[in-house]
C-alpha cells in the first residue's frame, strides 16, 4: 500500500514508458475523422443533390432531410472508418497496439499491490452471480496469484429472496472454495444512487485497503490470468488510471441473444482494435470488466448531481462515460484492453429485455448532453459522449426521416402537384451523367455498402485465418451464420427504432426510467408480455403502411422493409426469445461462437455444474419456488443461522412497531409467506429475534397444527433424509 | 430402538399452566394407544425431520440421536402428560444440540444466541459432511473438531480503511446553465410542462404546414 500516495497525480509521460509502442494518435485521429468526413461529405453531396434534382428546388423539408441524412450517413461512415482501422490492425497483428502485449515475465511474477474485484448486484439471480463469481476465484487460483486479490459482493438487492439466498450462497461459496476472509458480502438496505451509490459507499468504506479495484457486472465473468495482467499493466505504468477490457458475449440460448453474441464476437475484435487505434489513451469506461486505480477515481470520479430533477438533470445514471471523463480531465490515461481474450459478458436474452436496458441507457446518454460543453473536458471524452447520445438520437431521427417522406408523399398526393425534376448541379463535376433513379440508386448502394462493409470486412478477416473460420463452426456454418445475422439485423432494426424513439418522447414528457433488474437467462417471452410491448408499435406500423400504400403504392413498397418488421414485432419479439430456436440453430452449427467451440475454462467449470445438477445453493434450497428464500430461512438451520448472525451484524430496517410485528408473525404461521407483501417479508427477514423466534416456532407447533406451507417445508427433509 | 415411556392409557392434567414452554393439548383428557402411538409417531419424524435439516445422514447415528432425545421427552412427559410430545421432543433436540455445542466449546450464551451460533458453527466446522461422526458424541472430541467448532463463526468484513469521495462540481457553459434552471422551473409546475409541449407540437405542426405548403 505504501504506493497509494502516488497515485493522486499522475506522473508526467517522459518519466515513463509509454503503454503501446506508438503514440501519434493525432495523426490516426486524423486518418480516421478524415476519412469518415471524406465519406459523409460525399454522401451527403449526393443526396442533396439528388434532392434538388427530385424537387427542381430546396425547399424547408430537403434541409431537414438533408440534416438527418448527415447525421446518420456520418455516423455510418465513422464506424466503417473504426471497422477498417480495426481491420488493418488485425492484418499486421495489432503491432504495436496492444497494450497488454508489453508485459514481460517479470512483469508478471513482480508483487502485486491489494486488488479487490467488486461484484455489485441488484436483485440478480443468486445462483447464477455466485457460479460466476467461483469460476473467476478457481481461475485466479491456478495463477497461484490469489493471496494479491480479494472479493466483495455489494448487494443492492431488495427483494427478501435474493438477500436470503445471497447470504447463503455466499457462506457456501466461502466454506466450497476455502474463501474465508477473502471473498466478503455486503448488504446496502439503501440502495442511493444505484450502483454508482453502490460502488461509492464501497469505497468510502473498504476503499483505503486497495490500490485496484476491478469492477464486474453480475454476469461478468474473467480469467485469472488477465485479471494478473491487469493489474500487472496498471503496477507497470503509474499513469493508467483505468483499464477497460472488451468483453465477449456468452451463453446466449435464444435466438435474439445468440445473433448478438455471434454479432459481438465475429465485429467485435475489429471494432475494439479500431476504437484503440484512434483513442489511445483517451479511451473510455463501459461500467465492468476494468480495472481502476482507486485513489484518482476517489478523487476526481464521484459524480456530481446534474443541474435540474431527473430524467434529463438529477442523477447520473450512466456513470462510467462520465467517471472516464473526469478521470481523463484530471490527466490519467485509459485504456481499452482489447487484446485481452478472458473478458466475458452476457448479454439480454430477449428484444423486450434489450429494450428494457436501452431505456435506462437512453436517459443515462442523454443526461451526458449537459457535460458536452462542460469545461476541461478532452476532446476525445467528448466525443465518446457525444457518439452514446447520438446512437441512442438516431432512431427518432430515423423515425422522422421516413415521416418526412410519407408528407412529402402525402402533400404532393393532396395538392395534386407534380414534381419539376431539375438538372444535376453535379453535372459539371462528374465525368459521367447519371439519371436521376441511378443517382438515387447510387446513393442506397453507398448506404448499403456502409451498412455491410464491416461485416465483410470481419468475414475476410476469417477468410485469411482458417483457425479463426473453424471456431466460428467451419466456412458453409460461418455464411449462413452472416446470412441469418444480416436478416436478424434488418428485421429488428426499425422495431428498435420504434422503441427508441418512443423513449425519446416519453423523456421529453418527463417520464423516469424505474431501475429494474436484467434477466439474464433465456426462459422466453409470452405473446401477453410481447403483445403489451409492441402493441402500440403493430398498431402504428400497420396504420402508417396501408396509409402509404392507400396514398401512393411505390411509398408504400419504399416503406414496407421497414414496417412489415414492425407489424410483425409481436412473432418476432416472441420466437426471438425463446430458447428452442436457438437451440436449433446451434446444432445446425449456425451463430457458433469461438467460446462455444471450445468452451474457456471458466465456462466449462459452470457448464459442467450445471449440467450435474449441482449448484452453490442446490444443498439446501429447491429450486424454482418463489418464496424458496423466506421459507427456508425460517425452517432450515443453518440458513436461519446464518442470516440471524449476518443481520445481528448490520443495523435493521425501519423500525417496526411490536403489534405489526406481532401481526405478521401469525399471518406468517397461519398462511406461510405467500400473503405478505415484499415490504412485509423485508421487516420480517430484518428483525433478529423474530427470525429465532420463528425457526423454533415452526418446529415447535405439532405437524398436524401447522399451516400446509410449513408442513410442505418440513417434509421437504424427511425426504431428502 | 427403544420404544419411549409412557405408553399407556393416562388420564392427562388439562391444566395448560402446567408443563414449561412445550405447548400443552388441552384436548387430551383422555388419550388412547393408539393416540399417543399416533402423537410419538408425530414426534418422532419431526425429530428425524429436524436432525436431518442439521444433515445427520448417517442413519445409525440418527436412530441414535432420535432415541436420546424421545427418552428425553418420554421422562418429561411422565412428569407432565398435558405436555403435547411433539413438542415436547422437538424442544429436547433443540435443547441437546445445544446443550452438546455448549459444553464442547465451552461457551456460555443465551439459550436462543447458542443455540443459532451452534448451528453456524455446525455448518461452518462442516459437522453436516465430513465431520459427521463426532456430531453429537460427547466431549473431548478431536482437537482439531473442537477448535473448528470454536473458531467457527462469520467473521466482520475485512477492518474499515475508508477513502474519501467527494464530488467535485462540474462548470457547465452559461447556456446550458440557463436551460437547466429554466427547464428546472418548468417542472415544478408541471402545466406549464404540459402547455410548453403542446405549443412545441403545435409549432412544429404550423412549420411542417409552411415547409410543404406551396
Amino acid at each position: 500500500m505504501d504506493g497509494l500516495a502516488h497515485d493522486q497525480l499522475p506522473p508526467t509521460a517522459h518519466e515513463l514508458p509509454p503503454l503501446t509502442a506508438r503514440h501519434d494518435w493525432w495523426r490516426r485521429r486524423a486518418i480516421v475523422f478524415g476519412g469518415a468526413a471524406l465519406i459523409t461529405l460525399i454522401g451527403v453531396t449526393l443526396m442533396g443533390d439528388l434532392l434538388w434534382r427530385l424537387y427542381g428546388s430546396f425547399n424547408g423539408a430537403s434541409a431537414v432531410l438533408l440534416g438527418i441524412f448527415a447525421v446518420l450517413f456520418g455516423l455510418l461512415a465513422f464506424g466503417v472508418m473504426t471497422a477498417a482501422a480495426g481491420f488493418f490492425v488485425g492484418l499486421r497483428g495489432g503491432a504495436g497496439l496492444n497494450p497488454a502485449r508489453g508485459l514481460t515475465a517479470e512483469d508478471l511474477s513482480a508483487p502485486l499491490s491489494p486488488t479487490v474485484i467488486v461484484y455489485p448486484v441488484y436483485n440478480e439471480n443468486p445462483v447464477e452471480v455466485f457460479e460466476r463469481i467461483r469460476a473467476v476465484y478457481r481461475s485466479l487460483e491456478r495463477t497461484g496469484r490469489l493471496e494479491d486479490f480479494e472479493v466483495f459482493v455489494l448487494s443492492d438487492s431488495t427483494s427478501t429472496e435474493n438477500w436470503i439466498q445471497e447470504e447463503f450462497a455466499w457462506l457456501q461459496l466461502c466454506r466450497e472454495l476455502d474463501a474465508g476472509g477473502r471473498i466478503h458480502y455486503r448488504r446496502r438496505q439503501k440502495n442511493t444512487d444505484k450502483k454508482a451509490g453502490n460502488i461509492s459507499d464501497f469505497l468510502q468504506t473498504w476503499g483505503g485497503r486497495y490500490r485496484y479495484m476491478v469492477v464486474m457486472d453480475a454476469d461478468s465473468v474473467m480469467s485469472g490470468d488477465d485479471l494478473v495482467r491487469m493489474a500487472a499493466l496498471m503496477e507497470k505504468h503509474p499513469r493508467v488510471g483505468l483499464l477497460q477490457t472488451a468483453p465477449r458475449l456468452a451463453r446466449a440460448a435464444s435466438v435474439h441473444g445468440r445473433v448478438q453474441q455471434f454479432a459481438f464476437r465475429l465485429l467485435g475484435d475489429m471494432f475494439t482494435a479500431g476504437l484503440n487505434y484512434w483513442q489511445g489513451p483517451s479511451g473510455n469506461y463501459w461500467g465492468h470488466n476494468a480495472i481502476i486505480r482507486l485513489a484518482p477515481f476517489a478523487e476526481f470520479c464521484a459524480l456530481p448531481d446534474l443541474p435540474g430533477k431527473e430524467p434529463f438533470g438529477g442523477k447520473i445514471l450512466s456513470h462510467d462515460f462520465v467517471e472516464a471523463a473526469l478521470m481523463r480531465k484530471a490527466g490519467w490515461e485509459i485504456w481499452l484492453l482489447w487484446d485481452l481474450e478472458g473478458s466475458w459478458e452476457e448479454g439480454p436474452p430477449s428484444l423486450i429485455d434489450s429494450a428494457k436496458r436501452d431505456r435506462r441507457w437512453l436517459q443515462g446518454n442523454l443526461q451526458h448532453t449537459w457535460l458536452l460543453f462542460a469545461s476541461g473536458i478532452h476532446p476525445i471524452s467528448r466525443l465518446h459522449l457525444l457518439l452514446g447520445i447520438l446512437g441512442y438520437l438516431s432512431s427518432p431521427l430515423w423515425f422522422l426521416f421516413l415521416l418526412i417522406n410519407t408528407l412529402i408523399v402525402l402533400n404532393h398526393e393532396v395538392t395534386g402537384l407534380t414534381l419539376v425534376p431539375a438538372e444535376s448541379s453535379l453535372g459539371q463535376w462528374l465525368p459521367f451523367s447519371l439519371s436521376t433513379n441511378q443517382q438515387g440508386l447510387v446513393v442506397f448502394g453507398a448506404t448499403l455498402v456502409l451498412l455491410f462493409l464491416p461485416k465483410m470486412l470481419a468475414f475476410s478477416q476469417c477468410l485469411f485465418d482458417w483457425k479463426r473460420t473453424r471456431k466460428f463452426g467451419g466456412l458453409p456454418g460461418l455464411i449462413g451464420s452472416l446470412l441469418i445475422e444480416t436478416l436478424y439485423s434488418a428485421l429488428v432494426a426499425p422495431i428498435v427504432m420504434m422503441f427508441h424513439t418512443k423513449f425519446c418522447f416519453w423523456l421529453l414528457l418527463g417520464r423516469n426510467v424505474d431501475w429494474v433488474a436484467q434477466q439474464r437467462d433465456a426462459v422466453g417471452n409470452s405473446w401477453r408480455e410481447a403483445l403489451a410491448a409492441h402493441g402500440g408499435q403493430t398498431l402504428l406500423g400497420a396504420v402508417w403502411l396501408t396509409a402509404a400504400f392507400l396514398i401512393e403504392p411505390m411509398l408504400g413498397y419504399w416503406l414496407l422493409p421497414v414496417l412489415a418488421p414492425v407489424v410483425l414485432a409481436v412473432p418476432i419479439s416472441v420466437w426471438s426469445s425463446r430458447p428452442g430456436p436457438g437451440a436449433a440453430l446451434r446444432r445446425a452449427s449456425l451463430l457458433i461462437t469461438p467460446e462455444e467451440t471450445a468452451a474457456p475454462v471458466e465456462y466449462a467449470e459452470i457448464i459442467s455444474r450445471e449440467q450435474q445438477g449441482v449448484s452453490i445453493l442446490s444443498e439446501r434450497f429447491e429450486s424454482g419456488d418463489d418464496l424458496e428464500g423466506i421459507t427456508r430461512v425460517i425452517v432450515d438451520p443453518y440458513v436461519n443461522a446464518v442470516h440471524v448472525s449476518l443481520i445481528a451484524k448490520s443495523s435493521a430496517e425501519e423500525p417496526v412497531s411490536d403489534d405489526d410485528v406481532a401481526a405478521l408473525k401469525e399471518q406468517l404461521m397461519s398462511q406461510g409467506p405467500s400473503g405478505l407483501d415484499q415490504n412485509a417479508l423485508r421487516h420480517l427477514a430484518s428483525c433478529t429475534g423474530l427470525m429465532l423466534d420463528l425457526h423454533r416456532s415452526v418446529w415447535l407447533t405439532p405437524f398436524a397444527d401447522l399451516a400446509p406451507w410449513w408442513q410442505h417445508a418440513i417434509e421437504h427433509y424427511r425426504r431428502r433424509g | 430402538m427403544a420404544v419411549p415411556p409412557p405408553f399407556s392409557v393416562r388420564v392427562a392434567d388439562s391444566d395448560p399452566s402446567v408443563g414449561e414452554t412445550a405447548v400443552s393439548n388441552p384436548n387430551r383428557s383422555v388419550t388412547t394407544d393408539s393416540a399417543q402411538i399416533t402423537e410419538w409417531n408425530d414426534a418422532y419424524v419431526t425429530v428425524e425431520s429436524y436432525l436431518c435439516a442439521l444433515g445427520l445422514r448417517n442413519k445409525l447415528l440418527l436412530s441414535r440421536a432420535i432415541n436420546e432425545v424421545l427418552t428425553r421427552a418420554g421422562a418429561r412427559v411422565s412428569e407432565d402428560p398435558s405436555l403435547c410430545i411433539p413438542s415436547v421432543a422437538m424442544e429436547e433436540v433443540i435443547q441437546l444440540v445445544a446443550d452438546w455445542f455448549s459444553r464442547v466449546i465451552g461457551l456460555d450464551l443465551p439459550e436462543d444466541r447458542l443455540g443459532a451460533r451452534g448451528r453456524l458453527a455446525l455448518l461452518l466446522a462442516d459437522l453436516p459432511g465430513k465431520n459427521q461422526d463426532y456430531f453429537l458424541l460427547e466431549p473431548p472430541l478431536p482437537e482439531a473438531v473442537t477448535a473448528a467448532l470454536r473458531d467457527s463463526y462469520l467473521t466482520e468484513s475485512p477492518g474499515v480503511e475508508r477513502r474519501s469521495m467527494t464530488p467535485q462540481p462540474i462548470t457547465l457553459n452559461p447556456i446550458m446553465c440557463s436551460a437547466t434552471q429554466w427547464w428546472q422551473g418548468l417542472y415544478r409546475a408541471p402545466i406549464f410542462k404540459r402547455l410548453l409541449t403542446a405549443t412545441v407540437l403545435a409549432l412544429l405542426g404550423v412549420l411542417l404546414l409552411v415547409f410543404f405548403w406551396r
